[in-house]
């Protein structure tokens, strides 16, 4: 591809010429196209992950040490094989329908109207409700999130609040490699691990491992005990686990992915929605359609997930991308999802932009193109956004409740993103919200 | 149609899944609570994985690496996020010995 053409021709000081270039001497390559990427995922010899690589060490060998040691190389997420196998399997009854379901309709939707009906119960000083969607919708997932990990002591305000007030600095210790000043970025996230594991983890671990001796002993049975990540950590289930370190890096790199990336997904958006409306009127009938809503939030994650312009593989073997240019064992590849998720001739002509009534791709790739990945690493939570028939799950319910309020951006206060290297965006900034203050028409419903 | 011995009922005392290759076609074998032995492709139609090491969840196999689900009666997805159904072989179980039609 060009693109991987001319940055190895930079890297390594080539002009472009017919004379092949020798990528095994460039620092990475780029791989761009959906063809390109989803081959190379979905082989099971071309590539490898590489927390390493995610994490930038090269170009940062501190940050990058701290970030794979502290945030990543402990997680299936970021180890292949059976180890990886074991833990996806052992976690996968989690995210099963009739465990979402239960989540959704236990936990998600009541916080989240109970949160709406005390937060929107009065307007402002100038007759305007507002409250700021980045918290609104942290501290719903947190409950999500707190099931899936198994933590205890989750029944107050302040104990919520002190969780929500990890998930960015962990979200943001997990990806620093593409934040400015990791430095900062990293103090926080470690001060804000360590409180986690004081205050949340630990507490939750003891209580797990009290619960497997009452099981063990025939005092309880198995069922009393809802399953989650640390049910399965106290009782054994994968040898990695055994080390409490590890298990702890599993708990915050879940936590981070899905409070982080479901809160940016449904954000983006009510964002581009607010653009879509302006200039398609004809389409607000639909705000509370679920199918709507759903094409909606799939158009945001083609575009936009995981919110990272690309992702890192260490290629294995030689091969030849689409353009004719070649890769190389040994070599970094930064898989671009942005890019490859803008193909025209996969998602039509209008591909760069949103567009919820987009045609579904005729060749059979879905709605969101890569925008959860593909191969053995594709996104545990995919089930949990478009839910296990593809109907949608709770992120759509909590979209709908939303546009049903009415909200849209508070136009007085512009929302705030961290503060990205901007290097690495060249198709488009993909804000990461720390804050997104939306006003309500409705108030309280 | 050829109809071959690949496992016999008293394999199943442990586990409910088992995968079994006949001239080459990897298989999994599901045995339900019911007692029923059901026959599909080894093969999830998502990511090409083995689907006898995944879970049998009531009448489904669920893959062990992404969780997509298919009914073992009829090879429909029952779970995203594979998209295509597998293939189902018909079964025969004669005095405890399990056949495949391939």
């Amino acid at each position: 591809m060009a693109e991987a053409t001319g940055q190895m021709a930079e890297a390594t000081g080539h002009a472009e010429t017919a004379e092949p270039v020798d990528g095994a001497k460039c620092p990475f390559a780029r791989v761009s196209t959906l063809e390109d990427v989803s081959r190379l995922l979905r082989s099971k010899t071309a590539v490898t992950h590489s927390p390493d690589l995610f994490a930038s060490r090269a170009s940062d060998e501190v940050n990058g040490e701290i970030n794979v040691r502290e945030f990543l190389a402990a997680s299936m997420m970021y180890t292949e094989g059976d180890s990886h196998r074991l833990r996806r399997k052992l976690l996968n009854p989690l995210v099963r329908a009739d465990a979402l379901q239960g989540i959704r309709e236990d936990v998600v939707l009541p916080e989240a109207d109970r949160l709406m009906a005390l937060w929107l119960a009065e307007p402002d000083a100038d007759g305007v409700y507002r409250l700021d969607l980045i918290e609104f919708l942290e501290r719903i997932f947190i409950h999500f999130t707190a099931r899936l990990i198994g933590l205890i002591g989750m029944e107050t305000d302040e104990r919520l609040a002190l969780m929500r007030s990890f998930a960015g600095p962990l979200a943001a210790g997990t990806s620093s490699g593409f934040l400015a000043d990791r430095d900062a970025v990293n103090a926080r996230a470690l001060a804000a691990k360590q409180r986690y594991v004081e205050e949340f983890f630990t507490p939750s671990l003891r209580w797990h491992r009290e619960m497997r001796a009452k099981i063990d002993a025939g005092q309880i049975a198995d069922e009393e005990v809802p399953s989650s990540l640390l049910k399965l950590v106290a009782a054994g289930a994968a040898p990695e686990w055994a080390d409490e370190s590890n298990a702890i890096v599993e708990s915050t790199l879940l936590f981070a992915a899905s409070v982080g990336t479901s809160t940016q997904s449904i954000v983006h958006t009510i964002d581009f929605l607010q653009a879509w409306f302006a200039e398609h009127p004809e389409d607000r009938q639909h705000a509370g359609d679920p199918t709507f809503l759903l094409h909606c939030l799939q158009e945001t994650i083609r575009l936009r997930a995981p919110f990272s312009p690309y992702t890192t593989r260490l290629s294995l073997e030689q091969n030849r991308l689409a353009d004719g240019s070649t890769i190389y064992p040994g070599q970094e590849l930064h898989l671009e999802w942005v890019k490859a998720n803008r193909d025209a001739v996969v998602f039509g002509p209008d591909a760069v932009g949103f567009n919820p009534n987009r045609a579904t791709p005729a060749d059979g790739t879905p709605r969101y193109g890569l925008g959860f990945g593909l191969g053995v690493h594709q996104c545990y939570g995919l089930r949990v956004v478009v839910g296990n028939d593809g109907s949608g799950g709770a992120h759509v319910m909590l979209l709908k409740k939303l546009m049903d309020a009415g909200v849209r951006p508070d136009p007085d206060n512009p929302p705030v993103g961290l503060e990205k290297d901007m290097d690495k965006f060249d198709v488009e900034d993909i804000p990461r919200y720390i804050k997104y203050p939306a006003v309500f028409d409705g108030g309280a419903r | 149609m050829a109809k071959c011995p690949v496992a016999r009922l008293a394999d199943f005392k442990e586990y409910p899944l088992r995968r079994v290759e006949v001239d080459g076609i990897p298989i999994c074998l599901a045995r339900l609570d019911s007692g029923e032995v059901f026959a599909i492709s080894d093969v999830c139609s998502h990511e090409e994985i083995e689907l006898s090491d995944g879970e049998l969840d009531g009448e489904d196999v669920e893959c062990p690496a992404h969780g997509s689900r298919f009914n073992v009666r009829t090879g429909a997805v029952s779970g995203l996020p594979a998209s295509e159904p597998v293939a189902t072989y018909p079964v025969k179980v004669e005095a405890g010995e399990i056949f495949v039609e391939v």
